[in-house]
Protein backbone atom coordinates (compact mmCIF):
# COMPACT_ATOMS: atom_id res chain seq x y z
CA UNK A 1 0.00 0.00 0.00
CA UNK A 2 1.09 3.17 -1.04
CA UNK A 3 1.75 5.80 2.24
CA UNK A 4 -0.51 8.71 0.60
CA UNK A 5 -4.37 8.67 1.61
CA UNK A 6 -6.40 9.27 -1.35
CA UNK A 7 -8.79 12.09 -1.43
CA UNK A 8 -12.07 9.79 -0.73
CA UNK A 9 -14.29 12.33 -2.34
CA UNK A 10 -12.64 12.11 -5.80
CA UNK A 11 -12.31 8.48 -5.47
CA UNK A 12 -16.61 7.83 -4.45
CA UNK A 13 -17.51 10.36 -7.19
CA UNK A 14 -15.55 8.25 -9.84
CA UNK A 15 -13.48 10.82 -10.74
CA UNK A 16 -10.20 9.53 -11.32
CA UNK A 17 -8.67 8.42 -14.16
CA UNK A 18 -8.04 4.81 -14.57
CA UNK A 19 -4.60 4.91 -13.34
CA UNK A 20 -4.95 6.71 -10.53
CA UNK A 21 -8.27 4.95 -9.18
CA UNK A 22 -6.11 1.88 -10.03
CA UNK A 23 -3.50 3.61 -6.81
CA UNK A 24 -6.35 4.47 -5.08
CA UNK A 25 -7.79 1.17 -5.39
CA UNK A 26 -4.44 -0.42 -4.17
CA UNK A 27 -4.22 2.00 -1.34
CA UNK A 28 -7.83 1.08 -0.14
CA UNK A 29 -6.95 -2.36 -0.34
CA UNK A 30 -4.59 -1.79 3.20
CA UNK A 31 -6.51 0.74 4.77
CA UNK A 32 -9.13 0.91 6.97
CA UNK A 33 -9.20 4.11 7.54
CA UNK A 34 -9.70 5.21 3.54
CA UNK A 35 -12.07 2.06 3.36
CA UNK A 36 -13.98 3.62 5.71
CA UNK A 37 -14.37 7.20 4.66
CA UNK A 38 -15.27 6.06 1.19
CA UNK A 39 -17.75 4.22 2.75
CA UNK A 40 -19.25 7.25 4.31
CA UNK A 41 -19.08 9.80 1.17
CA UNK A 42 -20.64 6.86 -0.76
CA UNK A 43 -24.02 7.00 1.33
CA UNK A 44 -23.67 10.63 0.88
CA UNK A 45 -23.78 9.51 -3.32
CA UNK A 46 -26.23 7.29 -3.09
CA UNK A 47 -28.55 10.36 -2.01
CA UNK A 48 -27.28 11.81 -4.65
CA UNK A 49 -28.38 8.64 -6.76
CA UNK A 50 -31.23 8.37 -5.29
CA UNK A 51 -32.44 12.02 -6.54
CA UNK A 52 -32.84 10.95 -9.32
CA UNK A 53 -36.53 10.52 -11.20
CA UNK A 54 -36.94 6.12 -11.32
CA UNK A 55 -36.80 4.42 -15.11
CA UNK A 56 -38.52 1.10 -15.46
CA UNK A 57 -36.32 -1.08 -17.42
CA UNK A 58 -38.14 -2.62 -20.41
CA UNK A 59 -39.54 -6.39 -19.33
CA UNK A 60 -37.04 -8.35 -21.51
CA UNK A 61 -33.96 -7.05 -19.32
CA UNK A 62 -35.45 -8.38 -16.20
CA UNK A 63 -35.22 -11.87 -18.12
CA UNK A 64 -32.37 -11.61 -19.83
CA UNK A 65 -30.52 -10.38 -16.08
CA UNK A 66 -31.92 -13.50 -14.01
CA UNK A 67 -31.47 -15.92 -17.33
CA UNK A 68 -27.61 -14.97 -17.37
CA UNK A 69 -27.48 -14.74 -13.41
CA UNK A 70 -28.47 -18.64 -13.54
CA UNK A 71 -25.72 -19.48 -15.75
CA UNK A 72 -23.21 -17.49 -13.84
CA UNK A 73 -21.08 -18.13 -10.92
CA UNK A 74 -20.89 -15.64 -8.06
CA UNK A 75 -16.98 -14.62 -6.39
CA UNK A 76 -16.35 -16.32 -3.48
CA UNK A 77 -17.41 -14.65 -0.08
CA UNK A 78 -13.81 -12.85 0.94
CA UNK A 79 -12.26 -14.38 4.32
CA UNK A 80 -12.11 -11.27 5.53
CA UNK A 81 -10.19 -8.81 3.85
CA UNK A 82 -9.39 -10.78 1.14
CA UNK A 83 -7.43 -9.11 -2.28
CA UNK A 84 -9.48 -9.46 -5.03
CA UNK A 85 -9.67 -7.94 -8.59
CA UNK A 86 -10.72 -4.53 -9.48
CA UNK A 87 -13.24 -4.01 -12.16
CA UNK A 88 -12.40 -4.27 -15.69
CA UNK A 89 -13.53 -2.36 -17.91
CA UNK A 90 -17.46 -2.32 -19.12
CA UNK A 91 -18.44 -4.28 -22.25
CA UNK A 92 -19.33 -2.78 -25.31
CA UNK A 93 -22.03 -3.37 -27.79
CA UNK A 94 -21.32 -6.27 -30.07
CA UNK A 95 -23.18 -7.38 -33.16
CA UNK A 96 -23.17 -10.53 -35.21
CA UNK A 97 -20.65 -10.64 -37.81
CA UNK A 98 -22.08 -11.96 -41.22
CA UNK A 99 -21.13 -14.94 -41.77
CA UNK A 100 -22.24 -16.08 -37.88
CA UNK A 101 -25.62 -14.58 -38.50
CA UNK A 102 -26.32 -16.10 -41.02
CA UNK A 103 -25.31 -19.28 -39.88
CA UNK A 104 -26.69 -19.73 -36.69
CA UNK A 105 -29.80 -17.78 -36.77
CA UNK A 106 -30.54 -18.69 -32.83
CA UNK A 107 -27.28 -17.14 -31.35
CA UNK A 108 -28.20 -15.04 -28.91
CA UNK A 109 -25.63 -12.11 -27.76
CA UNK A 110 -25.03 -11.01 -24.25
CA UNK A 111 -23.15 -8.17 -24.22
CA UNK A 112 -20.38 -8.16 -21.13
CA UNK A 113 -21.83 -9.37 -18.60
CA UNK A 114 -19.38 -11.26 -16.18
CA UNK A 115 -16.77 -8.69 -15.36
CA UNK A 116 -15.79 -9.22 -11.88
CA UNK A 117 -15.52 -6.94 -9.21
CA UNK A 118 -16.23 -4.74 -7.02
CA UNK A 119 -14.74 -3.55 -3.79
CA UNK A 120 -12.53 -0.94 -4.53
CA UNK A 121 -10.16 -1.74 -2.85
CA UNK A 122 -9.29 -4.71 -3.81
CA UNK A 123 -6.13 -5.49 -4.97
CA UNK A 124 -5.39 -6.92 -8.54
CA UNK A 125 -3.24 -10.45 -8.71
CA UNK A 126 -0.25 -10.34 -10.07
CA UNK A 127 -1.21 -12.13 -13.64
CA UNK A 128 0.77 -15.25 -14.32
CA UNK A 129 -0.35 -17.02 -17.70
CA UNK A 130 -1.35 -15.96 -20.95
CA UNK A 131 -4.82 -16.96 -19.74
CA UNK A 132 -4.57 -14.96 -16.58
CA UNK A 133 -2.74 -11.73 -18.38
CA UNK A 134 -5.77 -11.32 -20.59
CA UNK A 135 -8.12 -11.73 -18.11
CA UNK A 136 -6.44 -9.68 -16.29
CA UNK A 137 -5.74 -7.05 -18.67
CA UNK A 138 -7.21 -3.10 -17.88
CA UNK A 139 -8.85 -3.22 -21.04
CA UNK A 140 -10.56 -6.39 -20.86
CA UNK A 141 -13.51 -6.67 -22.16
CA UNK A 142 -15.96 -9.67 -21.55
CA UNK A 143 -19.14 -11.00 -23.17
CA UNK A 144 -21.21 -14.58 -22.77
CA UNK A 145 -23.05 -16.13 -25.13
CA UNK A 146 -25.34 -19.45 -24.91
CA UNK A 147 -23.66 -22.87 -26.04
CA UNK A 148 -26.12 -25.77 -26.16
CA UNK A 149 -26.96 -26.17 -22.87
CA UNK A 150 -24.32 -23.59 -21.09
CA UNK A 151 -22.19 -20.62 -22.52
CA UNK A 152 -19.31 -19.29 -23.87
CA UNK A 153 -17.44 -16.66 -22.22
CA UNK A 154 -15.47 -14.80 -23.80
CA UNK A 155 -12.73 -12.30 -22.58
CA UNK A 156 -10.70 -10.03 -25.15
CA UNK A 157 -7.74 -7.77 -24.64
CA UNK A 158 -7.55 -5.31 -27.66
CA UNK A 159 -4.36 -4.09 -26.81
CA UNK A 160 -2.98 -7.77 -26.36
CA UNK A 161 -4.95 -8.76 -29.47
CA UNK A 162 -5.83 -11.73 -27.58
CA UNK A 163 -8.59 -13.48 -26.29
CA UNK A 164 -9.68 -16.31 -23.59
CA UNK A 165 -12.43 -18.73 -24.39
CA UNK A 166 -13.88 -21.13 -21.57
CA UNK A 167 -16.97 -23.36 -22.91
CA UNK A 168 -19.16 -23.78 -19.22
CA UNK A 169 -21.82 -25.96 -18.36
CA UNK A 170 -21.39 -28.04 -22.01
CA UNK A 171 -21.00 -31.24 -22.22
CA UNK A 172 -17.84 -33.31 -23.98
CA UNK A 173 -18.12 -33.22 -27.47
CA UNK A 174 -19.24 -37.02 -28.64
CA UNK A 175 -16.49 -39.57 -29.57
CA UNK A 176 -14.65 -38.55 -32.35
CA UNK A 177 -15.86 -34.85 -31.76
CA UNK A 178 -13.90 -31.75 -30.57
CA UNK A 179 -14.94 -28.19 -29.87
CA UNK A 180 -12.89 -25.68 -32.90
CA UNK A 181 -12.66 -22.32 -31.39
CA UNK A 182 -12.50 -19.87 -34.66
CA UNK A 183 -11.23 -16.49 -35.03
CA UNK A 184 -13.64 -14.89 -37.58
CA UNK A 185 -12.02 -12.11 -39.78
CA UNK A 186 -12.68 -9.94 -43.12
CA UNK A 187 -11.68 -13.06 -44.86
CA UNK A 188 -13.20 -15.65 -43.19
CA UNK A 189 -13.06 -17.70 -40.20
CA UNK A 190 -9.56 -18.96 -39.35
CA UNK A 191 -8.85 -22.01 -36.83
CA UNK A 192 -7.83 -20.56 -33.14
CA UNK A 193 -7.28 -24.04 -31.57
CA UNK A 194 -9.46 -26.39 -29.74
CA UNK A 195 -11.46 -25.71 -26.43
CA UNK A 196 -12.50 -28.41 -23.52
CA UNK A 197 -15.63 -27.73 -21.43
CA UNK A 198 -14.48 -25.97 -18.25
CA UNK A 199 -11.39 -24.75 -19.33
CA UNK A 200 -10.29 -21.12 -19.83
CA UNK A 201 -7.72 -21.54 -23.30
CA UNK A 202 -6.35 -18.61 -24.75
CA UNK A 203 -6.79 -18.40 -28.40
CA UNK A 204 -3.88 -18.78 -30.75
CA UNK A 205 -3.93 -16.09 -33.63
CA UNK A 206 -4.15 -12.68 -32.72
CA UNK A 207 -7.86 -10.98 -32.67
CA UNK A 208 -7.03 -7.19 -33.87
CA UNK A 209 -9.26 -6.53 -36.82
CA UNK A 210 -11.06 -9.76 -36.26
CA UNK A 211 -15.15 -9.21 -35.96
CA UNK A 212 -16.07 -12.39 -34.44
CA UNK A 213 -15.55 -15.31 -32.26
CA UNK A 214 -17.16 -19.19 -32.85
CA UNK A 215 -16.97 -22.44 -31.75
CA UNK A 216 -18.21 -25.36 -33.63
CA UNK A 217 -18.51 -29.28 -33.33
CA UNK A 218 -15.62 -30.67 -35.84
CA UNK A 219 -13.98 -34.05 -36.16
CA UNK A 220 -11.39 -35.40 -33.96
CA UNK A 221 -8.10 -33.38 -35.21
CA UNK A 222 -10.65 -30.31 -36.11
CA UNK A 223 -11.00 -29.08 -39.95
CA UNK A 224 -9.89 -26.19 -42.30
CA UNK A 225 -12.98 -24.66 -42.62
CA UNK A 226 -15.83 -25.17 -39.65
CA UNK A 227 -18.44 -27.40 -41.32
CA UNK A 228 -21.11 -27.19 -39.08
CA UNK A 229 -22.91 -24.49 -37.83
CA UNK A 230 -21.50 -22.72 -34.66
CA UNK A 231 -22.95 -23.86 -31.27
CA UNK A 232 -21.99 -20.20 -29.96
CA UNK A 233 -20.48 -16.82 -31.21
CA UNK A 234 -19.54 -14.03 -29.45
CA UNK A 235 -19.23 -10.66 -31.55
CA UNK A 236 -16.02 -8.33 -31.51
CA UNK A 237 -16.79 -5.32 -33.42
CA UNK B 1 -2.47 14.75 -1.47
CA UNK B 2 -1.73 15.49 2.16
CA UNK B 3 -3.45 18.54 1.95
CA UNK B 4 -6.51 17.19 1.15
CA UNK B 5 -6.16 14.57 4.19
CA UNK B 6 -4.76 17.48 6.37
CA UNK B 7 -8.50 19.28 5.84
CA UNK B 8 -10.65 16.36 5.92
CA UNK B 9 -13.80 16.56 7.78
CA UNK B 10 -13.68 15.73 11.18
CA UNK B 11 -17.18 14.44 11.79
CA UNK B 12 -18.08 11.04 11.71
CA UNK B 13 -20.95 9.95 9.23
CA UNK B 14 -22.37 6.80 10.45
CA UNK B 15 -26.15 8.50 10.49
CA UNK B 16 -25.95 9.49 7.49
CA UNK B 17 -29.87 8.96 6.04
CA UNK B 18 -29.13 6.59 3.67
CA UNK B 19 -30.25 3.76 5.29
CA UNK B 20 -32.11 0.74 3.69
CA UNK B 21 -34.89 -0.95 4.91
CA UNK B 22 -33.63 -3.97 6.05
CA UNK B 23 -35.43 -5.91 3.24
CA UNK B 24 -32.78 -4.50 0.92
CA UNK B 25 -29.80 -5.64 2.94
CA UNK B 26 -31.06 -9.40 3.79
CA UNK B 27 -32.17 -9.57 -0.09
CA UNK B 28 -28.41 -8.84 -0.69
CA UNK B 29 -27.35 -10.89 1.54
CA UNK B 30 -29.61 -13.80 0.39
CA UNK B 31 -28.43 -13.35 -3.19
CA UNK B 32 -24.76 -13.78 -1.77
CA UNK B 33 -25.86 -17.19 -1.20
CA UNK B 34 -26.86 -17.90 -4.65
CA UNK B 35 -30.69 -17.12 -3.83
CA UNK B 36 -32.04 -16.27 -7.33
CA UNK B 37 -35.48 -15.68 -6.45
CA UNK B 38 -34.19 -13.05 -3.91
CA UNK B 39 -32.16 -12.25 -6.41
CA UNK B 40 -35.50 -11.43 -8.46
CA UNK B 41 -37.02 -9.71 -5.91
CA UNK B 42 -33.79 -7.54 -5.60
CA UNK B 43 -33.92 -6.74 -9.70
CA UNK B 44 -37.89 -5.67 -8.96
CA UNK B 45 -37.43 -3.50 -6.18
CA UNK B 46 -34.32 -1.90 -7.52
CA UNK B 47 -34.16 -1.65 -11.27
CA UNK B 48 -36.10 1.01 -11.65
CA UNK B 49 -34.07 3.43 -9.32
CA UNK B 50 -30.56 1.86 -10.57
CA UNK B 51 -31.76 2.18 -14.29
CA UNK B 52 -32.72 6.11 -13.66
CA UNK B 53 -29.23 6.79 -12.43
CA UNK B 54 -28.04 5.02 -15.49
CA UNK B 55 -30.03 6.97 -17.42
CA UNK B 56 -29.60 10.35 -16.09
CA UNK B 57 -25.92 9.66 -16.60
CA UNK B 58 -26.00 7.90 -20.23
CA UNK B 59 -29.05 9.56 -21.25
CA UNK B 60 -29.24 7.01 -24.59
CA UNK B 61 -31.72 4.36 -23.74
CA UNK B 62 -30.07 1.12 -25.04
CA UNK B 63 -26.69 2.01 -23.91
CA UNK B 64 -28.05 2.72 -20.21
CA UNK B 65 -29.87 -0.66 -21.14
CA UNK B 66 -26.66 -2.33 -21.74
CA UNK B 67 -25.18 -1.05 -18.48
CA UNK B 68 -28.12 -2.05 -16.18
CA UNK B 69 -28.05 -5.40 -17.50
CA UNK B 70 -24.27 -5.34 -15.99
CA UNK B 71 -24.28 -3.88 -13.56
CA UNK B 72 -26.91 -6.47 -12.06
CA UNK B 73 -24.97 -8.91 -13.22
CA UNK B 74 -21.86 -7.66 -11.02
CA UNK B 75 -24.48 -7.91 -8.21
CA UNK B 76 -25.08 -11.17 -8.68
CA UNK B 77 -21.53 -11.84 -8.77
CA UNK B 78 -20.13 -9.77 -6.26
CA UNK B 79 -23.03 -10.46 -3.92
CA UNK B 80 -21.28 -12.41 -1.90
CA UNK B 81 -18.88 -9.48 -0.98
CA UNK B 82 -21.93 -7.49 0.65
CA UNK B 83 -21.40 -6.08 4.28
CA UNK B 84 -24.37 -4.23 5.30
CA UNK B 85 -21.61 -3.23 8.07
CA UNK B 86 -20.21 -1.18 5.63
CA UNK B 87 -22.52 0.40 3.83
CA UNK B 88 -26.22 0.25 2.68
CA UNK B 89 -28.01 -1.84 -0.27
CA UNK B 90 -28.59 0.90 -2.13
CA UNK B 91 -25.32 2.68 -2.12
CA UNK B 92 -23.47 -0.52 -3.24
CA UNK B 93 -26.02 -0.74 -5.86
CA UNK B 94 -25.60 2.91 -7.16
CA UNK B 95 -21.66 2.71 -6.97
CA UNK B 96 -21.59 -0.22 -8.98
CA UNK B 97 -24.48 1.38 -11.02
CA UNK B 98 -22.18 4.53 -10.99
CA UNK B 99 -18.89 3.27 -11.70
CA UNK B 100 -20.03 1.32 -14.64
CA UNK B 101 -22.54 4.04 -16.39
CA UNK B 102 -18.97 6.89 -15.72
CA UNK B 103 -16.63 4.31 -17.18
CA UNK B 104 -19.20 4.18 -19.96
CA UNK B 105 -19.41 7.68 -20.39
CA UNK B 106 -15.93 7.74 -20.79
CA UNK B 107 -16.02 5.67 -23.68
CA UNK B 108 -15.85 7.92 -26.62
CA UNK B 109 -18.73 5.82 -28.55
CA UNK B 110 -21.32 6.33 -25.55
CA UNK B 111 -20.24 9.87 -25.41
CA UNK B 112 -21.56 10.39 -29.01
CA UNK B 113 -24.85 8.93 -28.62
CA UNK B 114 -25.11 11.03 -25.35
CA UNK B 115 -24.93 14.28 -27.17
CA UNK B 116 -27.28 13.28 -30.06
CA UNK B 117 -29.69 11.76 -27.95
CA UNK B 118 -30.20 14.08 -25.12
CA UNK B 119 -33.06 15.90 -26.36
CA UNK B 120 -34.80 13.13 -27.62
CA UNK B 121 -34.81 10.96 -24.05
CA UNK B 122 -35.58 14.02 -21.64
CA UNK B 123 -39.46 13.10 -21.70
CA UNK B 124 -40.95 12.28 -18.24
CA UNK B 125 -39.98 9.46 -16.56
CA UNK B 126 -41.97 6.18 -16.05
CA UNK B 127 -42.52 6.43 -12.49
CA UNK B 128 -42.46 2.95 -10.49
CA UNK B 129 -44.08 2.21 -7.49
CA UNK B 130 -41.72 -0.31 -5.79
CA UNK B 131 -39.15 2.05 -6.02
CA UNK B 132 -40.48 4.51 -3.80
CA UNK B 133 -41.00 1.49 -1.20
CA UNK B 134 -37.43 0.16 -1.30
CA UNK B 135 -36.43 3.74 -0.47
CA UNK B 136 -37.44 3.32 3.33
CA UNK B 137 -35.78 6.41 5.39
CA UNK B 138 -34.06 7.57 2.48
CA UNK B 139 -36.99 8.78 0.16
CA UNK B 140 -36.38 10.75 -3.25
CA UNK B 141 -38.01 14.02 -2.14
CA UNK B 142 -35.84 14.24 0.73
CA UNK B 143 -32.74 14.24 -1.09
CA UNK B 144 -34.15 16.84 -3.67
CA UNK B 145 -34.86 19.11 -0.89
CA UNK B 146 -31.40 18.32 0.57
CA UNK B 147 -30.05 18.72 -2.23
CA UNK B 148 -31.65 21.89 -3.42
CA UNK B 149 -30.20 23.63 0.41
CA UNK B 150 -26.58 23.49 -1.51
CA UNK B 151 -26.30 27.01 -3.28
CA UNK B 152 -26.65 27.61 -6.85
CA UNK B 153 -23.19 27.25 -7.65
CA UNK B 154 -22.25 24.37 -5.40
CA UNK B 155 -25.04 22.39 -6.54
CA UNK B 156 -24.33 22.72 -10.17
CA UNK B 157 -20.65 21.68 -9.38
CA UNK B 158 -21.76 18.58 -7.60
CA UNK B 159 -24.25 17.78 -10.24
CA UNK B 160 -22.16 17.82 -13.30
CA UNK B 161 -19.73 16.27 -11.61
CA UNK B 162 -21.70 12.91 -10.02
CA UNK B 163 -24.10 12.99 -13.28
CA UNK B 164 -21.96 13.79 -16.18
CA UNK B 165 -19.33 11.39 -15.51
CA UNK B 166 -16.81 13.96 -15.90
CA UNK B 167 -12.96 14.52 -14.11
CA UNK B 168 -13.07 17.52 -11.66
CA UNK B 169 -10.77 19.28 -14.16
CA UNK B 170 -13.54 19.15 -16.67
CA UNK B 171 -16.36 20.33 -13.99
CA UNK B 172 -13.48 23.07 -13.97
CA UNK B 173 -12.88 23.55 -17.32
CA UNK B 174 -16.81 23.59 -18.22
CA UNK B 175 -17.78 26.00 -15.69
CA UNK B 176 -14.77 28.27 -16.34
CA UNK B 177 -13.20 28.36 -13.14
CA UNK B 178 -9.72 27.04 -11.71
CA UNK B 179 -9.88 23.05 -10.48
CA UNK B 180 -9.15 24.28 -6.88
CA UNK B 181 -12.38 26.27 -6.82
CA UNK B 182 -14.67 23.47 -8.71
CA UNK B 183 -12.70 21.34 -5.99
CA UNK B 184 -14.04 22.93 -2.70
CA UNK B 185 -17.71 23.92 -4.55
CA UNK B 186 -17.60 19.91 -4.70
CA UNK B 187 -16.42 19.30 -1.62
CA UNK B 188 -18.43 21.92 -0.06
CA UNK B 189 -21.68 20.97 -1.49
CA UNK B 190 -20.81 17.35 -0.65
CA UNK B 191 -20.47 18.26 2.74
CA UNK B 192 -23.57 20.32 2.93
CA UNK B 193 -25.49 17.23 1.34
CA UNK B 194 -23.96 15.07 4.17
CA UNK B 195 -24.94 16.99 7.17
CA UNK B 196 -28.58 17.80 5.67
CA UNK B 197 -28.98 14.28 5.27
CA UNK B 198 -27.41 12.92 8.18
CA UNK B 199 -29.22 15.83 10.92
CA UNK B 200 -32.61 14.44 9.75
CA UNK B 201 -32.04 10.98 10.59
ZN1 LIG C 1 -5.64 5.69 3.58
Amino acid sequence: MSDEHIDPIDYTMDALNDVSRRRADQHLAGCEQCQAEVAEWREVTAGLGSSVEPVDPPPALRQAVLAEAARSAQERAPASTSAHRTPSASGRTRHPGRWLSAAAAAVVLIGGGITVATKPWQHEPTPVSSVERVEHAPDAQHATAPARDGSLVMVTSEKQGKAVATLRGVPNAAAGKVYQAWIITGSGPVSAGFLAPGKATLLQGSITGAKAAAVTVEPSGGSKQPTSKPIAQVSMT
Amino acid sequence: MSMLVADRPQVTMGDVAVRDIPALADLLRQVGQGDDAAFAQLYDATAARVHGLICRILVDRSISEEVTQEVFLEVWRTSPRFDSQRGSALSWLFTIAHRRAVDRVRSSEAARHRDTAYVATQGEPAYDSTAEQVDGTLRAETVRTAIGSLSPLQREAVELAYFEGISHVEVADRLGIPLGTAKSRIRDGLLKLRSTLGGES
